[in-house]
């Protein structure tokens, strides 16, 4: 079944053409690859699909339904969140804060039912309290809980990162380059990580990365892109021996 | 909130409780007294702003000023009772507050300084000339309070009117700040792009950080018309210079934190007035610039940081001190 269908995307900026007649499919429960030199227009896609930017042409189709008209606010809730190349992470709050903003889109609380602290709002504060903690016990990171987010180190912060995309219970998880920075044993940890999301919590993964090895390890599917197309698509295996894509990567260097 | 803070705050409360009729401050002090709490709503209002949401206001001697003069209007002439008027003049400065954010959904920073500070100059000039809503040049004369009968005269029993509203929005903040109407604002102040990508609808937020934080403001407003008595548009609490007044005093007190508000107001309330004792007058101006540059620079989190980090420093003095008296032993 196709989870994600991304279907002549374009976006163009100015008349720079960053994704250029885009399209590639994702299905349900699949760990797919998105992959391409710098300035391939990887993140580009990313951002089309969670709403930051307005495509040019083309639709994005998540679950059966167009998502290419709502909101970015909109899209966690549609089952779709993300983490970002630079971390961006909620720095004067804590790790368990952090993990506690994934869940707004799912709190039925307001203003007024807060301020007077209603039982229903004490109530909900320790659900998503506890369903914070079990994602950071996944991570093996609970006892950061109550640290602040910026006093973590960089492999930890992507963690974190990771864990606030976790707790709204998305259904397609987008993680843009989640191993840079890492050294190769927390990249080997992060490869565990994501087949554990997709095996254990049933998450399809979008995932845009630099390191090939992660990569062609845990990726079903890759689509490379250069210059805002698609080049090649296919199997590890496939894309690997793809001429096109050995020609892109630095003119012909081997990958991987 | 662990028991330690709770009891922190209930000594507190009582010694704000008790102190005054023990002193049994002259009439000008305990003046200062109710005024140093209004201006410490205000305060906890523009903090929930600029600390939480991360917006800027240079207008809220304005929001002030809506709420006195909606407050006064309501009991002089439409003769509403006090504490339904209180509410009111909050509602609609929050309205007001709204009003002004949505133009600040397209501005940032400076930008939105200037812009809230053009909305702080306008709404004088604009309460200057309404003489039919403000009484102008000539001014008005609010009423005092009155309760069941009771009238709150003197500054002392104003005083805990005062009191019981700051306690009262203190717990609603503290309520609202950890949960997630909080969060959703400090997101938003961290990474705005993070923050929608978690389902926050910025636009949303910033309005409502713009609402609430006015709603605070005119509820001091109002208290701020009844204490005083008789007041034109003209009033320096009014005036672009009390905006940044009530910017130092969050600066000073702490951004980000309730208690930092109430410190920051108490003290900048109170320092002119103390420095005013000394023989030179010039002199107590710049000997409060000069504690204001001093705290900004010692203690550039607010002086609400600075007590945690004295406990610090004292934690380890004492640590090292038992080391050497082990190391002794041990010898």
């Amino acid at each position: 079944m196709e989870h994600l269908i991304v279907d002549n995307l374009t976006m163009e900026f100015g008349g720079l053409k960053a994704v250029d007649s885009l399209s590639f499919s994702v299905k349900k429960g699949e760990i797919y690859g998105l992959i391409g030199p710098n300035g391939a227009g990887k993140t580009t896609v990313f951002n089309c699909v969670s709403r930051f930017y307005n495509p040019t042409l083309g639709r994005i189709i998540f679950e059966g339904k167009e998502i290419t008209k709502l909101k970015p606010h909109e899209i966690i809730r549609a089952g779709i969140s993300r983490t970002f190349q630079n971390v961006e992470l909620f720095k004067h709050m804590t790790v368990l804060e952090n993990l506690l903003v994934g869940q707004v889109a799912f709190t039925r609380e307001n203003i007024l039912s807060a301020a007077f602290m209603l039982s229903s709002v004490r109530k909900e504060e320790r659900r998503i309290r506890e369903e914070a903690m079990e994602i950071l016990k996944i991570l093996n990171i609970e006892d950061k809980a109550h640290e602040y987010a910026s006093a973590q180190p960089y492999g930890i912060q992507k963690l974190v990162e990771i864990g606030r995309a976790l707790v709204s219970q998305p259904r397609l998880i987008m993680l843009d380059e989640p191993a840079a920075g890492m050294n190769h044993s927390e990249t080997d940890e992060l490869a565990e990580l994501i087949l554990k999301l997709r095996d254990e919590l049933g998450i399809t993964i979008l995932l845009v990365e630099h390191d090939m090895s992660l990569v062609m390890n845990i990726c079903e599917n890759i689509c490379v892109m250069n210059f805002g197309k698609k080049i090649c698509e296919g199997t590890p295996e496939k894309v690997k021996s793809d001429p096109a894509v050995i020609e892109a990567y630095l003119g012909g260097e081997e990958i991987a | 909130m662990n028991a330690k803070k709770y009891i922190s705050w209930i000594v507190l409360i009582l010694i704000a409780t008790l102190i005054p009729p023990i002193l049994n401050l002259p009439g000008s002090l305990q003046y200062l007294l109710d005024l140093s709490l209004i201006y410490a709503i205000v305060a906890i209002g523009l903090n929930l702003l600029m600390g939480y949401a991360g917006q800027i206001s240079l207008g809220h001697g304005a929001f002030l000023a809506v709420g006195a003069y909606t407050s006064a209007y309501l009991t002089l002439t439409l003769h509403v009772p006090f504490f339904i008027a209180l509410i009111l003049s909050g509602l609609i400065t929050g309205i007001v507050g709204i009003l002004l954010g949505l133009p600040a959904l397209k501005l940032e920073g400076n930008y939105l300084a200037i812009a809230t500070l053009g909305f702080g100059v306008a709404v004088t000039q604009i309460f200057a000339i309404w003489t039919s809503f403000t009484g102008g040049f000539s001014g008005i004369k609010p009423l005092k309070p009155e309760l069941f009968g009771f009238k709150f005269n003197s500054y002392l029993s104003y005083y805990y009117i005062i009191l019981i509203l700051t306690i009262v929005l203190v717990i609603l903040t503290w309520n609202i700040i950890r949960t997630k109407v909080g969060r959703s604002l400090m997101a938003m102040r961290d990474s705005e792009i993070a923050a929608k990508a978690m389902g926050i609808n910025v636009s949303y937020y910033k309005t409502l950080a713009f609402g609430l934080s006015a709603f605070y403001t005119g509820i001091a407003g109002s208290l701020y018309a009844h204490l005083l008595g008789f007041m034109t548009p003209y009033d320096y609490a009014f005036s672009i210079g009390m905006s940044l007044n009530f910017l130092a005093m969050i600066v000073i007190g702490g951004i980000g934190t309730i208690s930092g508000s109430i410190i920051g107001a108490i003290i900048m309330t109170w320092l002119p007035q103390i420095t005013s004792n000394l023989p030179i007058k010039s002199l107590s101006q710049i000997i409060t610039g000069a504690i204001i540059i001093a705290v900004v620079i010692f203690y550039p989190n607010g002086i609400a940081y600075a007590g945690a980090r004295l406990k610090d420093k004292f934690e380890k003095l004492f640590a090292k001190h038992q080391e050497k008296i082990v190391v002794k032993i041990e010898k």
